[in-house]
């Protein structure tokens, strides 16, 4: 069907299904997963296991029942909202499954859902699907297209975070490589001619195998759920011998860490992945923040103000003992209170009431980390913020899952790539492959491939009269 | 003193390979055209390399073909020399080179505009394009000649204020000696249009009895010759051989110490170069751990001794050319017969044209090949061909012909240039098409002959021989699929090919499915098999061998053109769509795509700015309908 208005031709055809979470952040111990779409009760049917067929189910009514994986396992219980077209949001078959407000949960469902076929929501789609399929009225259409770019802004913000991890950076790091082999093999049949420059296929089948294993890594790495190490940034600041050591040993006796050490100029910096009721967290030590001036452990001190801007939560410890001198008072002025929790350490010694006064209205926990005091309060407190407005769980677990199909996809591709030139024996359709899988990849890390190879040709290769 | 000089549908500004092409499409589909040159000794020149084709430009070269242009078939008539490159690289980007006796080649080309209908070449500086209403209405000379025209097409190549480098001299000048076109650039600047300097250059020619090839390495040409037209039927002639050198640590010692003496290094060239074109000086400095570059010795032509020296592209005075020259391994003794120069030139910013060709703001005027920022005589061609169709379109009220980016690599090339621009002489690449399975150069004619025909450029004859081909591996895959082979049959040759042996029948499709295995080798034990030619051979093969591949290109193909189908209004006014964002909005406007897909090919347009455009599009219809 097309319409044509003042030149302007608007064909409807069949969209593709999408899911997203659409529980609000902070909502607490439900999370929601909405899915629209002509295939969302087909897709939903696969993975929904309850006393009864899904086609059966009358239109608006909720089911009790279980999601399983693949291998037939409970990944949970959850009630499932069926909702025919065209008495829904979308005006397109609606499923919606609340489960339990875990992220590791809502990954694993989303994941299955992808791996049914469909596709994660660009951010407003849901509302933009709404107004297209004439739900929402013409003078709204302005607030529709509003919604799309501040829902836009926030999940860029949540994937440039993500995308700053090390997952991130090994993401960059193989689509690099795909793009550098592409360019090679690029080199090879735009100009023939410079023999000097070529690559075999042996040698480029032999380069795509070894970028296929690293994205293997990759996929593991999701599998195995380690992934989910890059949730809340926290950060642990103060001055030297304030506390923070006796913290983050406290956490990570206590919460089953993994320590990870990254090597850094001073010393090496700790980064504690664990999970605080099932929402995954990242402490980052930092160094003390005194003045001084050496030069190297100026370094450090940089490190620890940089570490505490990019965090989304930051854990101040201060020790009560010292009082409010002139450090400790900076220290508290410098901090945006909006996102930190003021740990009051070493008050089996002192009361610390100057520094309380001083913080004011802030949130502020009294602890003695040495004496088994205080660890749990400053965490709860941590939790506090998750449920906070302006920290996107949701928006993460999914990043997670759409970085994660990506991911998939461009593994496929990579093996495709190797199985089509090992039974054709040509340059070229490895070339293929691969340009799909670097576009993959891409799309996680928002570069698009062509102009890449291009530059990446002129970049390395000597060719041309 | 201005004299009325006479009346025509289109004039041409330019008689290189865009004009040539645009000139002869333009009286072929019955307009009155004249086409001008400065020089009536210059028609159709290869003032650098003399080939046509090559990877994506052989491409091309057949795409014009098939559309009913010319350069395919003056190549075949003037070649000296054919390769078909890449063959064991994928079918895709096997890609028709030729080596062309340039002098014979501008014969040739110039005979054909000579020869045709409502056509007239003459030699004349177009200074001045006049306009009335900001419509094209006339051109003038420097002569005072003044034209009436309805469309103008500007295919300047690189003459529009022309500058020569040769190491620390330079003067005003076109390529190969000719006189540059110092006025016209004015002309357009001072109705509205913007214009880009760019730079190219070309290496030295040298004497061929001058040479050692004892030293070098002798590449000859393929037998058979496969035309580049599909008119063509066949191409017997003695072949002449390029040879291969390369340069060595004491050539880059005479660069490098006469570094300075370049004005791309002093700061004398403010134009921007390619970078797939680098001068010997840049490799040797950009890729200094290279002990060697390669040096191909071209020839000319039959009747010339002049030798096209390939690698050697530089802008260093002409005593430390001729140094650097002799060091190379059987250029001891070389005598230079033309220098090598770097030229800086005028040409538009493509940004202002519609995907036709013709600029958005200035009705009648259309601009093709190098004066859009195109380097290559392939590329030049390919747009001078569209230019010239459209032009015709638009005196005959017609629809433009706007290929697609997944009909053609011309469609690719102009689609770039008018939605992206370039901040480089543009060439074209087989990694700059997201289709090139489809876009190969076997199928070109399977691709396009039916547009070059409905436009008016194919005749009724080739057209049907067109049709009957078509049906023909249309049949044949069909056999093929049904056709079952004994394994007493079969089995020998899949030993003899090193595959796995069957046990019951196997279909004909799934033999040529197996690798190593050619259409030609089935016809030993296939007695139904038609008799066909290497065309349909190499089409049918291509076909069946790469079905998957194909299909999986085809949807994506289906995928990208969802919004090629969503037109957009030129008038649009994206300033006035609030939830786009500024840099959007600023892209837009100034580039006013004609669909959605083109939209979403402006870089800094993201796909949430597609969305919202979509909502907007929405509104507007609804709005109207409520």
């Amino acid at each position: 069907m097309a319409f044509v208005i003042e030149g302007i031709i608007i064909m409807r055809e069949k969209e593709t299904t999408i899911a997203a979470v659409s529980t609000p952040p902070g909502s607490g111990g439900i999370s929601s997963i909405k899915i629209s779409g002509a295939d969302a009760f087909a897709i939903v049917s696969k993975i929904f296991s309850f006393r009864g067929k899904f086609e059966d189910i009358e239109t608006h009514r909720v089911i009790y029942g279980k999601i399983l994986n693949d291998d037939g396992d409970t990944i949970d219980e959850v009630l499932v909202l069926k909702m025919k077209a065209p008495a829904t949001y979308t005006k397109e078959d609606i499923v919606e499954i609340q489960c339990h407000g875990n992220p590791v949960i809502v990954s694993k469902i989303l994941e299955l859902i992808f791996k049914r076929g469909a596709l994660p929501a660009a951010p407003g789609e849901f509302t933009k699907r709404a107004f297209m399929n004439g739900r929402i009225d013409l003078s709204q259409a302005e607030a529709v297209m509003d919604v799309i770019n501040s829902a836009t802004i926030k999940s860029e913000r949540s994937a440039i975070r993500q995308l700053e991890g090390r997952t991130g950076n090994s993401i960059k790091e193989i689509r690099s490589k795909i793009i550098e082999l592409l360019s090679h093999i690029s080199v090879t049949i735009d100009y023939p001619e410079y023999e000097d420059e070529a690559i075999s296929l042996e040698k480029a089948m032999a380069e795509a195998g070894e970028i296929k294993t690293q994205i293997e890594v990759l996929v593991e790495n999701f599998d195995t759920g380690k992934i989910l190490r890059e949730g809340l940034d926290v950060a642990v600041i103060g001055p030297p011998n304030a506390g923070k050591s006796t913290f983050i040993n406290k956490v990570i006796g206590e919460e089953k860490a993994i320590v990870t050490h990254i090597p850094g100029t001073t010393r090496d910096v700790l980064e504690i992945h664990f999970s605080l009721k099932g929402f995954p967290i990242v402490l980052h030590d930092t160094a003390g923040i005194h003045e001084t001036d050496d030069f190297i452990e100026k370094i450090g001190i940089e490190k620890s103000y940089e570490t505490r801007d990019k965090s989304q939560v930051i854990v101040m410890v201060l020790d009560a003992t010292r009082g409010l001198d002139g450090e400790t008072r900076s220290l508290i002025e410098q901090t945006n209170p909006a996102k930190t929790i003021f740990a009051i350490n070493k008050t089996d010694m002192a009361h610390g009431d100057d520094i309380i006064r001083h913080i004011g209205s802030s949130k502020y926990v009294k602890c003695s980390f040495i004496n088994n005091d205080g660890t749990d309060k400053v965490l709860d407190a941590v939790h506090s913020f998750i449920s906070r407005p302006g920290i996107e769980i949701d928006s993460i677990s999914v990043t997670n899952q759409r970085h994660k199909m990506h991911i998939d996809k461009a593994l496929d591709h990579i093996s495709d790539a190797i199985e089509a030139s090992r039974s054709n024996g040509f340059l070229d359709l490895l070339s293929i492959d691969l340009t799909h899988a670097a576009e993959e990849l891409g799309k996680i890390t928002g570069e698009s491939a062509g102009e890449d190879i291009i530059e990446n040709i002129f970049k390395n290769f000597c060719v041309g009269k | 003193m201005i004299y009325n000089a006479g009346k025509y549908d289109i004039a041409i500004i330019g008689a290189g390979h865009a004009g040539c092409e645009a000139a002869l499409a333009a009286a072929r589909l019955g307009c009155t055209a004249v086409i001008f040159t400065l020089n009536m000794d210059s028609v159709a020149n290869m003032p650098c390399n003399p080939s046509i084709g090559g990877t994506a430009k052989g491409h091309l070269v057949r795409e014009i073909d098939a559309l009913g242009g010319e350069m395919g078939k003056a190549a075949d008539a003037t070649l000296i020399q054919s390769r078909m490159l890449n063959k064991a690289k994928g079918p895709a980007v096997h890609s028709l080179r030729a080596q062309i006796d340039r002098r014979a080649y501008q014969e040739e080309m110039k005979q054909r505009l000579e020869s045709q209908e409502n056509l007239d070449l003459k030699q004349a500086e177009v200074t001045r394009i006049i306009f009335e209403n900001g419509e094209v209405k006339g051109v003038e000379t420097h002569t005072g000649a003044r034209y009436e025209c309805c469309c103008a097409i500007i295919c300047s190549g690189t003459y529009l204020r022309g500058r020569i480098i040769i190491g620390d001299v330079n003067y005003p000048g076109g390529p190969d000696g000719m006189f540059p076109a110092n006025e016209l650039s004015a002309s357009l600047i001072k109705e509205g249009i913007s214009l880009m300097r760019f730079k190219t250059g070309t290496p030295s020619r040298v004497h061929k009895d001058s040479l050692d090839y004892s030293l070098m390495e002798e590449q000859k040409g393929d037998e058979p010759i496969v035309p580049f037209s599909f008119e063509t039927k066949g191409i017997e002639i003695e072949q002449e051989s390029c040879f291969l050198t390369y340069t060595n640590e004491e050539t880059h010692g005479v660069i490098r110490e006469n570094l300075h003496r370049s004005p791309l290094f002093s700061g004398d060239i403010d134009g921007v170069g390619p970078r797939y074109c680098p001068s010997i000086e840049d490799k040797v400095v950009r890729f200094s751990d290279k002990p060697r570059h390669q040096i191909f010795i071209e020839p000319m032509g039959r009747k010339t001794r002049e030798m096209y020296v390939q690698g050697m592209s530089s802008s260093l005075p002409e005593d430390v050319q001729e140094k650097m020259l002799r060091t190379i391994k059987g250029l001891e003794n070389v005598r230079t017969m033309r220098s090598a120069y770097a030229i800086e030139y005028d040409c538009i910013d493509p940004l202002q044209l519609k995907p036709s060709l013709e600029f958005k703001e200035k009705p009648g005027l259309f601009s093709a090949g190098q004066s859009n920022g195109s380097s290559g005589y392939e590329e030049a061609g390919a747009q001078g061909l569209i230019a010239g169709i459209n032009a015709a379109m638009k005196i005959k009220n017609r629809e433009p012909l706007v290929l697609k980016r997944s009909e053609a690599y011309t469609g690719v090339l102009i689609d770039d240039l008018v939605t992206k621009g370039t901040n480089e002489p543009y060439r074209m690449m087989t990694s700059r098409s997201e289709y090139r399975l489809l876009l190969r150069q076997d199928n070109a004619d399977i691709r396009l002959t039916d547009k070059g025909h409905e436009v008016g450029l194919i005749n009724e004859e080739r057209y049907r021989d067109f049709l009957q081909k078509k049906e023909f591996i249309k049949k044949e895959l069909d056999r093929l699929k049904k056709k079952v082979y004994k394994p007493t049959e079969v089995n020998p040759l899949l030993t003899e090919q090193g595959q796995d042996e069957v046990v019951s029948g196997i279909t004909a499709e799934a033999v040529l499915k197996r690798p190593g295995i050619t259409y030609d080798m089935l016809r030993g034990i296939d007695d139904d098999m038609p008799k066909g030619n290497n065309s349909t051979d190499e089409a049918i093969e291509v076909e069946c061998k790469y079905e998957g591949y194909l299909k999986k290109q085809i949807q994506l193909v289906e995928r990208f053109e969802k919004n090629e189908g969503l037109k957009l209004n030129p008038d649009l006014e994206y300033a006035k769509i609030n939830g786009l964002r500024i840099e959007a909005r600023q892209k837009l406007d100034k580039i006013k795509p004609l669909s959605v897909g083109q939209a979403s090919r402006i870089s800094g347009v993201s796909p949430s700015d597609i969305n919202v455009l979509l909502i907007y599009l929405e509104q507007k219809r609804r709005g109207l309908n409520e």
